[in-house]
């Protein structure tokens, strides 16, 4: 019998929560995401890798002369 | 010789008259031109002069009538540097950041342990001064793979200056968290280094807002005062946090520790601990318009001669009034006597009574049993104030705070504290 009204507790409750949209609380004690006074509304200094940055710069085409042959 | 002087004059004047001569007839012709040029300028000076002075009375004519309807807001437009910073952002990312955030907690208290009143001006432990890097990566669109890095530097840290020591010297640096970190949205996320247990923040779930200076564990805003005995006449060896303490499992530690993904808001997690320790937590969150709520219990096994550490809080804010209600319980084995009990509570008040930021304030009682010594008993109760200025990242907060500790054999006078404070959020 008191299993089985543990049971019903727990699936009510299980029920209930599945009814409520989940979200993360604040962990009390830890540096929340919530603005800083130089960082703005991010609240952190983010820094981005690119690929643009991280590919090596593009070689230039070297200056033609004019006893070179011409291209082909 | 006055000869040869004339003649050089009169060769001088021809060659002048010849140019003169020679160059007459382009000379008229060009005065000519700068004439007509001058009379097209003045002609068109003319005509803007009377196209200006149509402008003039149309604007006077505007200038007396009166707008009655509301201007259109104007459209928001970023700044060039950020348009650029953002189109560099967006062309570029690749996924892979490093957020450093950080934050400075100081406050000053004033302290009464029934003999003597002083002031303490500290770091404040509730959430203590601290540095972060947090790296992310994803190489896959369902895998994120990330560094952590936190390290605190708590100048007189709040937990440590004493009515004998009030001022601890300089610290150096703290690891808070050296951490690295898998997470894959079906599979979870695993840990490993240094950081949060499984049952780390279970006695600390609190939606009231004021845990910054606040919450389950009391002992972090003064936790080195001593209690003043009266039998004796003198400061005993027994401090505030000796006997009061929230058993938040086993805190951080060097682990590796595995959560569940989320479901229906529950999270399940477990780790091994160094030194054949481990804990395992159940944690569920979950919110609708009105409410908001949070609950979590863990198990320890913290080793060193003891067997468990039961942790427990829960937290709900009914969001159209402000109001929540916060609970937590724990125990701990005892080796050889009774097992200790902390049992915690706290009745919120939140609301928007400032354009820049919310106002919580709070109330919280704390009762402590069988901690450091067999049948002592600690209470406390508080109140505290917490303000946001919420686009600066920054609180200011107050706090009284009464501590009592009933011990056999002892006459342990009431400790008092008064502290004011502010975090502001780098």
């Amino acid at each position: 019998m008191r299993a089985a009204a543990l049971a019903l507790t727990l699936a009510t409750l299980l029920v209930a929560c599945a009814g409520m949209e989940p979200f993360e609380p604040p962990v009390t004690g830890e540096l929340n995401p919530e603005p800083g006074l130089f960082s703005g509304e991010n609240g952190a200094f983010i820094l981005y890798r690119s690929d643009r940055q991280s590919q090596p710069a593009e070689k230039a085409e070297p200056e033609r002369r004019l006893t070179d042959p011409p291209p082909i | 010789m006055a000869g040869n002087a004339t003649k050089g004059r009169l060769v001088t004047v021809a060659v002048v008259a010849g140019s003169l001569l020679w160059t007459a007839p382009a000379g008229a012709q060009t005065a000519a031109e700068l004439r007509q040029m001058i009379e097209l300028q003045r002609q068109q000076i003319e005509q803007q002069a009377r196209q200006l002075e149509l402008l003039e009375q149309r604007l006077e004519e505007l200038d007396a009538r009166t707008i009655d309807v509301e201007e259109p807001p104007a459209p928001t437009v970023l700044p060039p540097a950020v348009v650029a910073e953002e189109a560099r952002v967006r062309s570029g990312d690749t996924g892979v950041s490093l957020a450093i955030s950080g934050q400075i907690n100081r406050m000053v208290t004033v302290a009464n342990d029934g003999d003597d009143t002083k002031v303490f001006h500290v770091d404040n432990v509730n959430s203590s001064s601290r540095l972060r890097a947090v790296g992310r990566a994803e190489p896959t669109e369902r895998l994120a793979v990330g560094t952590l890095f936190e390290f605190e530097m708590r100048s007189n840290a709040s937990t440590e200056v004493s009515q004998i020591n009030e001022d601890t010297g300089v610290v150096g640096f703290r690891s808070r968290f050296v951490d690295i970190f898998f997470t894959h949205e079906d599979f979870g996320r695993l840990s490993v280094g240094r950081g949060s247990t499984a049952s780390d923040g279970t006695s600390e779930i609190d939606l009231s807002g004021t845990s910054v200076i606040a919450y389950s564990s009391i002992s972090d805003t003064a936790g080195g005062l001593l209690f003043f005995d009266d039998d004796l006449d003198q400061l005993s060896g027994t401090s505030i946090g000796n006997v009061f303490s929230n058993f938040d499992g086993l805190s951080r530690q060097n682990r590796l520790r595995y959560d569940t993904p989320t479901f229906a808001g529950f999270t399940a997690s477990a780790d091994t601990v160094s030194d054949a320790r481990w804990s395992a937590a159940l944690r569920w969150a979950g919110q609708t318009d009105v409410i908001r709520a949070g609950a979590a219990f863990g198990y320890s096994d913290p080793g060193d001669g003891r067997d468990w550490i039961v942790s427990s809080s829960a937290s709900v804010l009914h969001q159209p009034t402000g109001l929540s209600f916060t609970f937590s319980a724990a125990g701990r084995d005892n080796p050889g006597r009774d097992d200790a009990l902390s049992l915690y509570g706290k009745l919120g008040w939140q609301r928007d009574f400032f354009r820049f930021g919310r106002t919580h304030l709070a109330v919280d009682l704390a009762r402590n049993d069988d901690v450091a010594v067999e049948v002592d008993e600690a209470t406390s109760i508080g109140f505290s104030a917490v303000q946001n200025i919420t686009d600066f990242g920054i609180e200011l907060f107050g706090l009284y705070r009464w501590h009592e500790l009933d011990r056999n054999g002892a006459d342990f006078d009431d400790i008092h504290i008064v502290t004011l404070g502010t975090r502001v959020r780098f």
